[in-house]
């Protein structure tokens, strides 16, 4: 995507979002950002009194899945940048095709708009995680029991390296680094897990409820990384330029 | 001369039952041009060629000099359209919909809208599902109207309006063309807004253009002529165009220089609604050869 075309993407999307409900859709990723933060919050605290901080890694996995469901709800599942990705992404911007079309964007500019979304979606993603795991981080500084020995590391190597793939993202609006930040989070945390789980399956009382959290974080970074590779498609079908028109 | 506002050079489009068939038709600066044809001519296709909502088979169509695919959002920022139906999202407000308009357009004039809005007593915070059908085809124009156009597409946009509110809008129209550089182009069924305000008439027929002259020249070019049916005889039947033929007699479009062939009939100029009429009788009498 060009400047001037990430420039008119987000005019349009300035645009939706006062002219119709297809502003949920930032106003979903918003909220959900929010109530991420105020379960992040609660867990932290109910973690604290009862020492369940290991929970804290699964469900900031958990959350941070959900600007990405917000994003699929919002601007459709549209896979198929084909012929008929015209009219499906009218339809999919819930806004009247006729507004649309009179108002002066292109049909590609509605692509990038989407596009758009998914790329502050998965920006949301990964800042999530790393809020997560600083969080983590600070308690286990505090004296929490959030990570078991190593893994502590291998979070800390994930947080910084997250961050280094971020900024490109941030500074360039690179969304292939944004991809790559998120993989490369999710590959840390799923070796965080594991570590998580083995060390405590014998002697720690808790260790049913840790396994069960480390099994769950991996499932959910395993369906995260499916919703990544859908994103890096989109990306790549995207920058090929098929045709944007409905009917030849 | 002059640019053209609008040229359109052999624009076709193929769907699957119809096709619009190499239609060509320029709009001067100052104009307004009356779109006419049945339902289904393709005079919807036409407008929604040159809004881009579907590519073109062949052709051409340029707006104030600009390609409408390669400089769409230019062209855009040239035209007001009105569509047939409300292009308004109906859980929104006009107040909404003007600051989404003011983030799209170059030269969106907030209180040009205002005024509209004001003038034609339409309620600003009110949801567009509870304006009438005549409301919303003024919000529309409102928005049209609002960001200094020069070309004015305007699809059945008097169809369901008041005859107060008709009359208003033809007023408006004409006032938009008055500075001889803007130029609307009209698509209706009421022909007789056209009689009121048509400079030029361009004529679509099952997807090909007919016609497409001033209002003059179809009174200079056409008659319409009308007597009993014992006038009609077998050397001049073929002069009529769309011969309409009642028991009490006939009545018909010939061309004037053709009205030496008629002896003893009624000689009237045509309206717009003539024009139509006895050239889809012409039509179907020829296709059904």
């Amino acid at each position: 995507m060009t400047i001037a075309e990430r420039k008119r993407a987000k005019k349009l999307q300035s645009v939706i979002y006062l002219y119709c409900k297809a502003g949920k859709a930032f106003n979903g990723i918003l909220i959900t950002a929010i109530l991420q933060a105020a379960i992040i919050i609660g867990v932290l605290v109910i973690g604290m009194v009862d020492n369940k901080m290991f929970m804290v890694v699964p469900i900031v996995s958990m959350l941070t899945f959900l600007p990405f469901l917000v994003c699929l709800i919002a601007t459709g599942i549209d896979r198929g940048l084909n012929d008929k990705a015209f009219k499906e992404t009218y339809r999919g911007t819930s806004m009247t095709s006729n507004f649309l079309c009179n108002l002066p964007f292109k049909a590609k500019d509605v692509f990038n708009f989407k596009l758009i979304l998914w790329e502050e979606a998965a920006a949301a993603n990964v800042l999530a995680v790393i809020l997560g795991h600083v969080i983590s981080l600070v308690a286990e500084a505090h004296g929490f029991a959030v990570y078991h020995g190593v893994s502590g590391l291998f979070t800390l190597l994930a947080v910084i390296s997250e961050a280094l793939l971020m900024l490109p993202f941030i500074i360039k609006n690179n969304v292939l680094m944004a991809v790559l930040a998120v993989g490369w989070g999710i590959g840390f945390s799923v070796i965080c897990g594991f570590m998580d789980m083995i060390p405590d399956a014998s002697a720690d009382a808790l260790a049913p409820l840790k396994i069960f959290s480390g099994i769950s974080g991996i499932l959910i970074y395993c369906a995260a990384t499916l919703f990544i590779a859908f994103l890096g498609e989109m990306y790549i079908k995207h920058r090929k330029n098929v045709s944007w028109r409905l009917s030849k | 001369m002059n640019d053209m506002i609008l040229k359109i050079d052999g624009l076709t489009k193929s769907y699957k039952d119809f096709t619009l068939d190499g239609a060509s038709f320029e709009i001067e600066p100052g104009t307004v041009m009356g779109l006419i044809g049945q339902n289904g001519a393709g005079k919807t296709t036409i407008i929604r060629l040159i809004m881009n909502m579907c590519d073109r088979s062949g052709g051409t169509i340029t707006v104030c000099g600009l390609d409408n695919i390669a400089d769409e959002i230019a062209v855009k920022n040239r035209i007001g359209y009105v569509s047939d139906e409300s292009f308004f999202y109906f859980g929104t407000t006009l107040a909404r919909t003007a600051k989404a308009c003011a983030a799209a357009y170059d030269e969106w004039d907030a209180d040009k809208f205002a005024d509209f809005l004001k003038k034609w007593e339409l309620p600003e915070k009110k949801k567009v599902s509870a304006l009438s059908k005549g409301m919303q085809t003024k919000a529309m124009l409102a928005v049209a109207l609002s960001h200094n156009p020069e070309l004015l597409i305007l699809d059945e946009p008097t169809a369901g309006l008041d005859p107060v509110a008709r009359i208003e809008i033809l007023d408006l129209l004409r006032d938009f063309v008055s500075d001889g550089k803007r130029s609307v182009l009209f698509s209706t069924h009421i022909t007789g807004d056209l009689d009121k305000i048509a400079d030029v008439i361009t004529l679509i027929i099952d997807g090909r253009i007919r016609e497409s002259m001033s209002i003059d020249a179809v009174e200079d070019r056409y008659a319409v002529i009308s007597g009993a049916n014992d006038k009609l005889t077998d050397k001049n039947r073929s002069f009529c165009i769309g011969l309409r033929e009642l028991n009490t007699g006939f009545e018909s479009l010939i061309l004037r220089e053709n009205l030496s062939m008629f002896e003893g009939v009624s000689v009237k100029n045509p309206n717009v609604e003539n024009l139509l009429t006895f050239s889809i009788w012409q039509n179907r009498k020829e296709s059904s050869k």
